[in-house]
């Protein structure tokens, strides 16, 4: 039954699972069912294989309909007992894992409190004492979502722990032994090999990727190479092929052993090997196929891989959403189907297909992920893809067993892998260096990417048919639609203002109509734990996404407004990833802070006006140097769609009234309060002449300075002024038209 | 499902041409089809067979005018043979559905332009051997055509056709008479039958035919 029709399964799971998440939203659902019925009308499906394509819609409705019910946990509880599910991070001082709470709720627990007075394992039952907190949500466009992550994976609430007494635990289970097991291998093996081959044994062999260095590790994603760190099909089959010929070469096991050998080893393997959804796909399809050949059972390549897409979302439903799952299952379904391509394809062809279908593949999950492609990736994956499954995955399984079996041949491993290790470090720099091209997209209409992948579609199926115009103008086609993907936001008429919400600082992004320019006034920057070192989180979480999100690769002028951490701390980096055209201050700016900084400056005077790229800016303040930073912030009337806003960076009350003398016919529809709604801003008569209709207040929740002041905002509402606030509405944006000449607010979160 | 011809599973790999309307159900697998010859244009205008193109026995009826010509499917090879032998001698009636497509298929390219006005008349078996065999394997392939099937013809004695040799199927007298039915006589015939040997049978029920009064007679087989 089904044989040969086995990835309507994967349609059908996928229709059920989109059933329970979009309750309303039948569309998908229906077309299924019409399709379904079609390919009965036309006896392509008989009626119990159609009926039990049914019964699984329905039934990963149901699985999943649960997954999106969760209980509400009562707030007030400030003690904690539950099982540790799993752990998802442990480095250095900081350690997350999950437990199953006793009331069912599944908890994040946050450790910080770096104790190693308490193991905590899979299956141990901990006693957690802290403030039970719901997960922050996403407050900017494009800035990843934690909250939506945790809740796909049914996690609603979290427990930071910050003292080592607020954390008891006691107790393990198999999965924890298993990880302590793993652990002792990891150790036994330390006594044989350096870091630089140990840290490719772990995430090769072992799925762990803790003891590669965060460069290395962002350098790979940014060359889209990832995927060679997870382990997936072709680790598990270089493992099993070096298993067996051990097996039989020197323990002359019979092949028939050591076949049920490998299937028993297999099922070990997603615990042992990390379980990321890749380890698990690449282990149920092996599985499945060895025990095909085992029972004499011939089965397609693609019924495998649907049956392992059914069984391994039974097993762990949360991988649905997972990018590793997506990528995974896409990839392969995309390559097996293409199996009479390949097969038509002359030998050495094959590996450049298989690299360029795959990037074509996964370009749209991608875009609609990080917004952003690096197109020379191609090249480096070809290559890379070489080293790893040739000479790189088979040393370091190799290095493995020849720990256990011959030691004394540890040491020239050694040297290959750490010589392997230099190669690619030097070889995926020099990429960098010379090579890194980013395209940045931004994020797509789902439009978009149904239509790209139909092209995919229609493109590999000329390719099959060796219709070869055809597919030149489809491949055609397909670039004209990244094209269009590309310019999307220089067709559009509408410009956009965004009050970016980075917590206790202040960045506000103008992006004209028509994209004839981006400016950005403030950069806002963070400070690591410590309040005191620099830390880039802002600028990656927030600033960057944003950016990207929207397409920007290029920013003609950053304003300064003043000298402040929480106003320019996000320049460094952000110069070091886009191209910027000028940056602009005030007179009175200490330019030694930005001396590193590669880009023209420039600064402007009290009454002047300049222009950038049309957008005409008013210089209202500062009219002298008033010896402090904050006074001295540059402070600029602009005008969108015929709306005045003035932007006032951190001043005081005193510049304040300045102003208001210096300009009293000065009136505006927004303002963009100073200083953080402080109460040393924000004078009464200040507000009472602009008659501001909307009051900007960029803030961080529950800050130390308790901005903004209970007066300030008592008295903005005292004048009837609506005031939008990053804490309370995340990034607020108004978007405006030059044409029509209006403009609306969208806070972020209404 | 498992092939009719030999029992094995039918094993067909999926690529982009049939992921999405998946194909259909195929009665018959890859090998069992290739050991098939099907009959490819250039033919011999007369009978339709393509292994020679000036066949000696076409010679022969051309000169009687009763049918303008024959159309066949496949080469009767050995393995055809074998099938048509399991089919019509031991009653596995169900082996005609491996052809359904190639039956419709050759009909359609040799007959389109008779598919709306013609008859299907199938040979027919003697009572006896319609007794003996349960089916006529004629009609059976008739009624895998897009014709209306009418049974014109009666045949009145019951020798086996295949235990003779070529001499005496020739010199064989008629077997075939009409049976008494209101058609019109302007309507185009096409006969019906499994293969095409001599063409002794097809001709005597073409010439049966012709006698009364139906002259636009053609002929289409399985096997040549």
């Amino acid at each position: 039954m089904l044989r040969g029709k086995g990835h309507l399964l994967i349609v059908a799971a996928l229709a059920g699972f989109f059933w329970a998440q979009y309750q309303i939203n039948g569309l998908i659902l229906i077309s299924a069912l019409l399709f379904l019925s079609y390919l009965y009308q036309n006896k392509r499906l008989r009626l119990l294989e159609l009926l039990s394509i049914v019964v699984v819609i329905f039934f990963f409705k149901y699985h999943y309909a649960g997954h999106f019910n969760q209980t509400y946990m009562q707030q007030s509880e400030d003690r904690l007992l539950g099982q540790v599910l799993s752990i998802n991070n442990e480095q250095g001082s900081f350690r997350s894992f999950i437990i199953k709470a006793e009331q069912g709720n599944k908890v994040l627990i946050v450790d910080f409190s770096n104790s190693n007075a308490t193991v905590v394992v899979a299956g141990a039952t901990c006693m957690i004492t802290g403030e039970i907190e719901v997960i922050n949500q996403a407050t900017n466009p494009g800035q990843f979502d934690y909250q939506r992550y945790l809740r796909n994976q049914g996690v609603l609430y979290q427990v930071v722990v910050n003292n080592s007494e607020d954390l008891v635990c006691q107790g393990i289970n198999w999965l924890g032994q298993l990880s302590l097991l793993k652990g002792q291998l990891l150790n036994y093996l330390e006594r044989y090999y350096d870091q630089d081959a140990l840290k490719w044994m772990y995430a090769l062999v072992f799925g762990d990727r803790s003891l590669i260095d965060a460069p290395t590790i962002d350098l790979f994603t940014k060359w889209h190479l990832s995927h060679l760190l997870a382990i997936s099909g072709l680790h598990i089959n270089i493992m099993i092929a070096i298993f067996s010929l051990i097996l039989l070469k020197f323990f002359r096991v019979t092949k028939e052993t050591t076949v049920w050998f490998n299937i028993i080893l297999l099922i070990f393997m997603p615990f042992f090997a990390g379980g990321t959804p890749s380890v698990w796909r690449a282990a149920i399809v092996a599985w499945l196929s060895l025990m095909a050949l085992q029972f004499k059972q011939y089965f397609l390549s693609l019924d495998i891989l649907s049956i392992a897409f059914v069984l391994l979302l039974l097993l762990k439903p949360v991988f649905i959403f997972q990018l590793g799952f997506q990528f995974s299952f896409l990839i392969s379904f995309f390559i097996i189907t293409s199996k009479k391509i390949l097969s038509d394809l002359p030998k050495h062809v094959k590996p450049i297909f298989i690299t360029s279908l795959s990037m074509f593949v996964a370009l749209p999950i991608q875009i609609q992920t990080f917004y952003i492609f690096n197109p020379f990736s191609i090249f480096l994956n070809l290559f890379f893809s070489f080293i790893f499954s040739l000479i790189l995955v088979p040393l370091s399984v190799t290095a493995v067993i020849i720990a256990f079996l011959f030691p004394y041949l540890t040491g020239l491993l050694n040297s290959l892998i750490s010589i392997v290790d230099q190669a690619i470090l030097q070889i995926i720099d020099f990429f960098n260096k010379y090579l890194y091209m980013p395209i940045i997209f931004g994020r797509q209409p789902d439009f978009f990417i149904l239509f790209y992948f139909l092209l995919i579609y229609l493109l590999l199926l000329c390719f099959e048919r060796k219709q070869v115009k055809k597919t030149v103008s489809i491949f055609i086609a397909l670039l004209c639609l990244l094209f269009v993907m590309n310019i999307r936001p220089y067709l559009n008429p509408l410009g956009k203002v965004t009050m970016l919400d980075v917590e206790q600082a202040d960045t506000i992004i103008i992006e004209l109509p028509y994209r004839k320019g981006v400016i950005l006034y403030d950069v806002g920057g963070s400070y690591s734990g410590d309040f005191t070192t620099p830390s880039p989180r802002l600028y990656e979480q927030r600033i960057r996404p944003f950016l990207y999100y929207y397409g920007i690769d290029k920013i003609d002028t950053v304003i300064l407004s003043h000298e402040d951490h929480d106003h320019i701390g996000s320049l460094a980096p952000l110069v070091a990833d886009f191209s910027i055209g000028l940056i602009i201050t005030s007179p009175y700016f200490n330019t030694d802070i930005i001396q590193s900084i590669d880009a023209p400056h420039k600064s402007v005077n009290y009454g002047e006006s300049f222009m950038i790229r049309g957008q005409r800016f008013t210089v209202i303040s500062p009219f002298k140097d008033w010896g402090n930073a904050n006074d001295n912030s540059l402070v600029l009337q602009t005008n969108f769609a015929d709306q005045a806003w003035l932007l006032t960076g951190d001043i005081s009350k005193d510049v304040e009234l300045n102003i208001i003398n210096n300009f009293p016919q000065l009136a505006v529809t927004t303002l963009s309060i100073a200083h953080h709604g402080s109460a040393s801003s924000s004078h009464f008569d200040f507000l009472n002449q602009l008659e501001p209709d909307f009051a900007l207040i960029s803030v961080g929740k529950n800050n130390h300075y308790q901005h903004p002041h209970q007066a300030v905002i008592d008295q903005l509402r005292e004048m009837g002024i609506t005031i939008l606030r990053t804490d309370k509405n995340g990034a607020v944006q108004f978007f405006f038209s030059n044409q029509s000449k209006k403009g609306t607010f969208y806070p972020f979160i209404p | 499902m498992n092939c009719l011809a030999c029992q094995q599973p039918i094993i067909e790999q999926r690529s982009w041409q049939n992921i999405l309307l998946l194909p259909a159900e195929k009665k018959m697998c890859s090998q069992c089809e290739q050991q098939l010859t099907r009959i490819s244009q250039p033919t011999c205008s007369y009978c339709g067979r393509n292994d020679t193109l000036d066949c000696q026995d076409c010679q022969r009826w051309v000169t009687k005018v009763v049918l303008q010509q024959n159309r066949a499917v496949y080469r009767y090879n050995p393995f055809l043979k074998e099938i048509i032998a399991r089919f019509k001698y031991r009653g596995d009636y169900q082996l005609i559905d491996m052809f359904n497509k190639e039956l419709k298929h050759a009909f359609h390219s040799h007959y389109n332009q008779l598919k709306a006005t013609a008859l299907a008349v199938p040979i027919p078996l003697s009572n006896a051997r319609l007794q003996a065999r349960c089916f006529n394997q004629a009609e059976a392939i008739a009624q895998r055509l897009p014709l209306s099937i009418s049974n014109l013809l009666i045949r009145t004695e019951g020798e086996k056709q295949a235990k003779k040799n070529r001499k005496a199927r020739l010199a064989m007298a008629n077997p075939f008479m009409l049976s008494p039915q209101p058609t019109s006589k302007d309507r185009a015939i096409v006969i019906i039958d499994d293969i095409y040997t001599t063409g002794a049978t097809i001709h005597h029920a073409a010439s049966t035919l012709f006698e009364n009064g139906y002259h636009n007679v053609y002929s289409f087989t399985l096997a040549r």
